[in-house]
């Protein structure tokens, strides 16, 4: 991990395109500014593993599909 | 091509019918092709088998006959990296999330399943600054009328 201290309103750039700020420190908040193309995802690192998560869980159904007839089956 | 899945036993795969996920699915970021299995035309279900690892298959369905109003769009990103060119070539699938308790049922509308039938290529898409959750209710009296309709659109892709 490369680690770097920066200032209110010093950036880093990743490789050429992507550039994120300081924008504010309040408290223990830091705002950060995220410059990036259009085709690069940016998330909180939470929300994607919030999403691990509930793949995680999802792909440990075990339903099987005489269950989901009898369940989800249209009434008539 | 054949392989054992734990759901379904052996099963035939035509390459034809593979979804590419390049970077996988999060969580699951090493499988990187999987084949739609509807095991009932009448249920609005599918399972999202891997053809890497035979015991991952994720049940899916189309969140749009749960929740109507689901809106979102698609991001730039995630169109360049699927090389969509026509919005009637998406496909949107949510992952649902069903254990033994049956209403507890859940389903992901935060991050949709993004598949480009043309290119068989396909992406979860997280979504950003929205207030979708992991987990939505699965509202099982809404399957009385269109079920019909929704068969309609469960075309094999690719």
């Amino acid at each position: 991990m490369l680690v770097l201290s920066r200032k209110i309103n010093e950036s880093i750039m990743i490789s050429d395109e992507i550039e994120v700020v300081v924008l504010s420190i309040k408290g223990d908040v830091v705002k950060l500014g995220v410059t990036a193309p259009r085709q690069v995802e940016v998330f909180r690192k939470e929300i994607y593993e919030l999403i691990q998560e509930s793949n995680k869980e999802a792909s440990l159904n075990t339903i099987n599909i005489e269950d989901l007839n009898k369940i989800f089956r249209k009434k008539d | 091509m054949k392989m054992n899945t734990l759901r379904f036993g052996e099963i035939e795969i035509d390459p034809k019918d593979v979804i590419r996920f390049p970077n996988g699915l999060p969580g699951f970021e090493n499988l990187t092709g999987f084949i739609i299995i509807k095991p009932d035309e009448e249920l609005p279900f599918s399972f999202m088998q891997s053809i890497e690892d035979g015991e991952i298959a994720f049940i899916t369905t189309n969140p749009f006959i749960f929740y109507p109003d689901y809106d979102f769009e698609i991001s730039e990103a995630v169109e360049r990296e699927l090389k969509i060119q026509n919005e009637e070539d998406v496909m949107v699938w949510s992952i649902v999330t069903i254990h033994e308790e049956i209403s507890r049922a859940s389903i992901n509308l935060l991050a949709p399943v993004i598949i480009n039938i043309k290119e068989c290529l396909g992406k979860q898409m997280i979504l950003n600054g929205t207030d979708y959750r992991t987990k939505h209710k699965l509202i099982l009296n809404v399957l009385d009328s269109p079920v019909e309709k929704v068969a309609s659109m469960e075309e094999e892709p690719c």
